[in-house]
């Protein structure tokens, strides 16, 4: 006890630097531009609409949830289901990002790292071709192909359903096939020979030794690749109309109020929509953020 | 003599496990990519258009790609804009992103609380945070830096500064996760090493952290170069399909000239179509000498 | 400590979660539809049209056929409605459950041309249906204006084919407060004009306010169509005392600035304001010389006489110098049409606008608070109590101000907007027609992949939408018009706004002619992206929108005009006829 506390008692002052106080203070300015900006969003997302247009900078009125509960009440998008219409309601919708996102970025995290890893050890024509595929890949703008996947997803029979989605993601061509590659690349194949030596097999080194050896860089690209699922509201439109997601909800109700029971565009009514959209996700980051940006002394390969 | 096990060889080989993983890949590429997108890269050389009531697609070879060139004057703007966003994410957002990134991974005053606000943007749907700014700029903005407020997003330079900087606020997000992941890659000790030695912090991240991260911040400028005819820049969500040419950048372009009349028209696909090819032909090799020559000539880690 | 941190964080995550759970309820509602009926799905574009015309029929077409067996075992139909605010993309079509679609932006022939739409031709050659098995004594195709007939009539005049009927008439108008109007005394009085004055002159008040009455007695002048009062059975009154000429205009402007607002428009959605443009020149040129647009051939009166460089060029008096008539117009050479006189003209209007005292938050309001700016300004303390004289919009505004603009309907009932006949560049036009142009392509189909057991249902519906009854209904309820022929009932116009019989009377008046904005020859329809009715007409290298590029460049009028004729004549890449 004694000795604790004359440990804390001479504990070392780090000396802080010069670029510690620079890039301090320029994420510190970063900081309070995004809080003002979504504080101002949100207190504004408490206001009437009228009031918001004649002076955007007032504080609001009290705590007035009149937004937020149209909101909850209204924001409904409808389906035929055999003999019935389903109206599905913002808790189904977030179910359905949950298992779009969740499902569909393990998927595609999983084979882009697969692919990535057996491109960057396992050297051949395949594998140039590959990468050099993913380049020329995320370099073409293409237009004008969603009636074209329709049609393939209805021959195939996959519109509309869970499956058609998730085999999308069995795919490699995203911009993290090239982070992963630099990764697999850097890894030392040391631990692969040393493995194979004592009779592991080509999987067996994949999933035991080299997957864990990205762990973090597997949940980043995850968490990157469920935010930007989370957030898609065009594919979820087309390709699974009866499963509507949240952004998708959200994007009805931005541009068309009025069919869910509204007579108006409402500012603060949208950004209360938009900020009901963003608090879970944002919840469940904060909490798992360290996991996610993970434990950054673990992961050293080197010594 | 027994005979060779060629399936025994294989599996040795890794050439079983190798297939084995991108078989399946490869074919949701064939599928999904060139089976949906093969049309639409042909009709870079063709013509659609609809005559009583019946469509009509004829070959015209390169006209269509005649057609993007002699518009010159727009695509100026377009392929200047473009390259403008380009600038700012290699010069501002890639190096912000790595000084951010260090700054957090040495654990620095209140690193946790800017690792969460650096992300947050990214958490927001893009429609959202285009409401926030759009109204933002709109209401805040432009009431008090001008009075009377002169709807600042219809004139360019101001409508340009504003959108660089969404483009700016909204850029840190998924890059410093990389960056953060590939430094939390690198060797403790060489970094203690360096303390050690008497090297300042901007010494240690110039000599040490850099090199050890070169290959991430090679792949992240090459995704950038890949993507400048794919950049919309939030021009969609703050201007609709109106935002006019001088702001506009190619993949922006691209995108809104489908429409005719508000209604996605497939007679507009042929001149997409060979934009986007044009696009492709000009950036993917620049794209992968860039590539080639960072990684040849950029610093290493021994 | 660390562990009551990850408590509270669960415990906050938890309760969000549960807060969305709990406030949503239960988490699907579902609707059964009625097994002892047969259900027809309908698709409508729920727009500023609104939906309340529609819910009406629907409801009147149900209770009709309640006892009619449509299939074995089946009595009576149950509508299943799809109202949202959406178009559907072609290609979806086939594999969509909607089997009667009633929308707006709809390319007629390129749904055609994918097997989109049903022929309905039987439907169109048919009567429509007062009520049930109660025919109309015309045909649904003669209700068709000869234009529409030749756009919608894919096949031949022996041989027709239909696929599509057409929905409503719109324009893009400069709506005007006609209590402003008459509480402000805006109205030039009899035999008075600012043509001949000077700019200086026009910018004064005092100057310009002798030009206008004085008292509610005070007769008025006769307008742009030069005439008053009823003739051979043509109202000539609905313009009186209107701004007959731009010069007119200005000084009305002049007139209005002193006490309050000349101009608002909607803003975001700039596109409006080229349509806009495109009325001015329409109107400036007349129909026939704008129809050319659509025809890509013709030869015509009112090009002006550019030099090498496309500028204007003047004569010794100040007038523009014009190049002799009948100058031909092919598909090669259709870029000519940009040099019409009216295009000048129309950037002449917008500039006189963007010049004025127009509400300065015009091109960042939201549409609907412009529209309730524009009725309710003269009681909001924000504009001091100033009214709004002006506001560009569509035919459909009155409607779409029922959500914010208008209390209720008797509130609604109570004010009195109107539809300015836009005025003529100068005296010498005079008399001629007011052109308008009826833009945006809506209509009403069948899916051609309509259950077999829905065609007949789906038949019966269009036909019943089509009855002067149910335009009248269309009508009553939005105060527009079916681009239809048909009339409106006394007790249709009793129940209108001031506005929509404003509309009814200035569309039907026969000093109005209408320009159909779709193709109107073999070249038109294979140049069809060129026709673009939200950008065409004022392109340049920097956009197409002349109010927003003036606006931001401080271009003038004349170096506006010289440049998109330029641009449009180096880019000029049409594809011949076959």
């Amino acid at each position: 006890m004694e000795k604790t506390m004359e440990r804390k008692k001479y504990k070392v002052k780090r000396k802080i630097s010069a670029y510690e106080i620079v890039i301090g203070c320029v994420l510190a300015l970063y900081s309070f531009i995004l809080i003002f900006l979504f504080g101002w969003a949100f207190l504004s997302s408490l206001r009437n609409h009228g009031a918001f247009r004649s002076d955007a900078l007032a504080f609001p009125e009290g705590l007035k949830w009149k937004n937020y509960t149209d909101v909850f009440k209204t924001l409904k998008l409808s389906y035929i289901e055999g003999r019935s219409k389903v109206w599905v309601k913002l808790d189904t919708m977030f179910l359905n990002s949950l298992i779009y996102a969740g499902v569909g970025g393990l998927i595609q995290t999983f084979f882009t790292a697969a692919v990535a890893y057996c491109c960057a050890r396992y050297k051949g024509f395949t594998s140039s071709l590959l990468r050099n595929v993913v380049i020329v890949t995320l370099i073409i703008p293409v237009v004008g192909t969603m009636p074209s996947l329709l049609d393939i997803l209805h021959n195939m029979k996959l519109h509309d359903t869970w499956m058609g989605i998730f085999v999308q993601r069995v795919s490699f061509c995203t911009t993290y096939f090239l982070i992963f590659y630099a990764a697999f690349g850097a890894i030392s194949w040391e631990y692969a020979e040393s493995a194979f030596i004592d009779g592991a097999s080509h999987s067996r080194v994949f999933f035991q030794i080299m997957l864990p050896l990205v762990k973090t860089l597997l949940i980043t690209v995850f968490i990157l690749l469920f935010v930007q699922y989370w957030n898609d509201y065009q594919n979820p439109w087309m390709l699974i109309p009866s499963m509507p997601t949240a952004a998708r909800g959200l994007y009805h109700y931005l541009n068309d109020p009025i069919s869910m029971g509204m007579n108006d565009e409402n500012v603060p009514r949208q950004i209360a929509a938009g900020v009901i959209i963003f608090v879970p996700i944002f919840t469940i980051f904060v909490i798992f953020r360290d996991k996610i940006m993970g434990n950054l002394t673990e992961g050293g390969i080197k010594g | 003599m027994a005979k060779p096990n060629v399936f025994a060889k294989m599996k040795q080989k890794g050439t079983l496990f190798y297939w084995a993983i991108v078989i399946l890949p490869i074919l949701n590429y064939l599928v999904f990519f060139i089976g949906v997108n093969f049309n639409s890269i042909v009709l870079a050389f063709k013509d659609v258009y609809i005559l009583k009531g019946e469509k009509h697609i004829d070959w015209v070879k390169f006209d269509n790609f005649k057609t993007i060139l002699r518009d010159s004057q727009v695509l100026e703007y377009l392929v200047k804009n473009s390259m403008m966003y380009f600038a700012v994410t290699v010069c501002v957002i890639i190096p912000l992103t790595l000084l951010f990134s260090y700054y957090i991974f040495k654990k620095y005053f209140a690193s946790g609380f800017f690792k969460v606000m650096i992300f947050m943007p990214s958490v927001i749907c893009s429609m959202v945070l285009a409401i926030f700014y759009l109204n933002f700029t709109n209401e805040i903005l432009d009431k008090i830096i001008f009075k009377p407020r002169i709807a600042l997003m219809k004139k360019d330079e101001y409508a340009t500064a504003v959108m660089i900087a969404l483009f700016i606020i909204g850029g840190f997000s998924s890059n410093i996760l990389l960056f953060l992941n590939a430094m939390s890659q690198m060797s403790l000790s060489v970094l203690e090493a360096a303390r050690i030695d008497g090297a300042s912090e901007i010494r240690t991240f110039w000599s040490v952290v850099l090199p050890s991260i070169w290959g991430t911040i090679v792949e992240m400028i090459v995704i950038a170069m890949a993507g400048i005819a794919t950049q919309q820049a939030n021009l969609q969500a703050m201007f609709g399909n109106e935002a006019r040419n001088k702001m506009r950048t190619v993949g922006y372009h691209i995108f809104v000239s489908i429409f005719t009349d508000g209604f996605e028209s497939e007679t507009n696909y042929p001149y997409c179509s060979a934009f986007g090819l044009l696009a492709t032909l000009v950036i993917a090799p620049c794209t992968l000498i860039s590539r080639y020559l960072m990684r040849k000539f950029g610093p290493s880690e021994e | 400590m660390k562990a009551g941190k990850k408590v509270l964080a669960m415990f906050l995550a938890a309760t969000s979660v549960c807060g969305v759970f709990g406030a949503t309820a239960c988490s699907k509602e579902t609707e059964t539809f009625d097994d002892t009926k047969s259900q027809l799905f309908v698709k409508y574009y729920n727009g500023g049209v609104g939906r309340a015309w529609i819910d009406e029929i629907i409801a009147e077409f149900e209770e009709e056929y309640a006892e009619v067996e449509f299939e074995p075992g089946k009595k009576g139909v149950q509508v299943v409605k799809d109202f949202e605010k959406s178009i559907i993309n072609v290609n979806n079509v086939k594999n969509d459950i909607n089997q009667v679609y009633i929308l707006v932006n709809t390319v007629y022939s390129e749904f055609v041309a994918n097997d989109a739409m049903m022929d309905i031709t039987d439907v169109v050659k048919g009567k429509a249906l007062t009520t049930k098995g109660v025919e109309e004594d015309v045909t649904i195709e003669s209700k068709f204006s000869d234009k529409r007939k030749s756009y919608y009539n894919i096949g031949t005049e022996n041989a027709a084919k239909y696929y599509a009927i057409p929905f409503f008439e719109s324009s893009m108008n400069l709506n005007y407060n006609v209590d402003l109007f008459e509480d402000f005394g805006y109205y030039f009085a009899a035999g008075q004009t600012a043509e001949g004055m000077t700019e200086a002159e026009l910018h004064d008040f005092e100057t310009v306010a002798t030009l206008f009455v004085q008292s509610d007695d005070d007769e008025r002048s006769l307008g742009p169509d030069n005439r008053t009062g009823v003739v051979d059975g043509v109202n000539y009154s609905l313009d009186d005392g209107l701004p007959a000429t731009y010069a007119d205009f200005q000084a009305l402007i002049t007139y209005i600035e002193a006490d309050n607002i000349p101009f608002i428009w909607n803003g975001t959605a700039t596109s409006y304001l080229t349509c806009f443009a495109n009325e001015v020149w329409a109107n400036s040129v007349g129909e026939a010389e704008y129809d050319m647009a659509f025809t890509f051939r013709g030869t015509s009166d009112t090009l002006m006489d550019l030099d090498a460089n496309g500028e204007i060029q003047y004569n010794e008096d100040g007038t523009v110098k014009m190049l002799p008539a009948d100058q031909e117009i092919t598909p090669e050479t259709a870029y000519k049409l940009h040099a019409q006189k009216g295009k000048y003209d129309a950037l002449r209007f917008a500039n006189m606008i963007l010049s004025s005292d127009y509400y300065k938050d015009s091109f960042t309001v939201n549409y609907l608070d412009a529209q309730k700016y524009f009725i309710k300004s003269s009681e909001m303390k924000e504009f001091e109590y100033k009214g709004i004289a002006m506001m560009v919009e569509g035919t459909w505004w009155n409607n779409e101000a029922r959500g914010i603009g208008y209390e209720n309907d008797t509130d609604r009932k109570s004010y009195r907007f109107g539809v300015m006949p836009l005025p003529k560049p100068d005296a010498s036009q005079l008399g001629e027609n007011n052109t308008k142009i009826s833009e945006r392509e809506s209509l009403m189909f069948i899916n051609n992949y309509c259950d077999e057991y829905a065609i007949p249902i789906a038949k019966e519906f269009m036909r019943y939408l089509q009855s002067d009854r149910a335009m009248n209904v269309f009508s009553r309820h939005t105060d527009m018009l079916r681009a239809m022929k048909y009339d409106l009932t006394d007790d249709t116009l009793g129940e209108m706004t001031y506005f929509g019989k404003n509309v009814y009377e200035m569309s039907r008046a026969a000093t109005t002619d209408w320009v159909e904005w779709m193709p109107k020859s073999e070249e038109a329809q294979k140049n069809r992206s060129l026709l673009d009715y939200l950008t065409w007409g004022y392109n340049t290298a920097q956009g197409s929108n002349p109010f927003e590029l003036t606006y931001s460049y401080g271009t003038s009028p004349e170096a506006y005009f010289t440049n998109s004729y330029n641009y449009i004549k180096n880019n000029w890449n049409v594809k011949s006829g076959s």
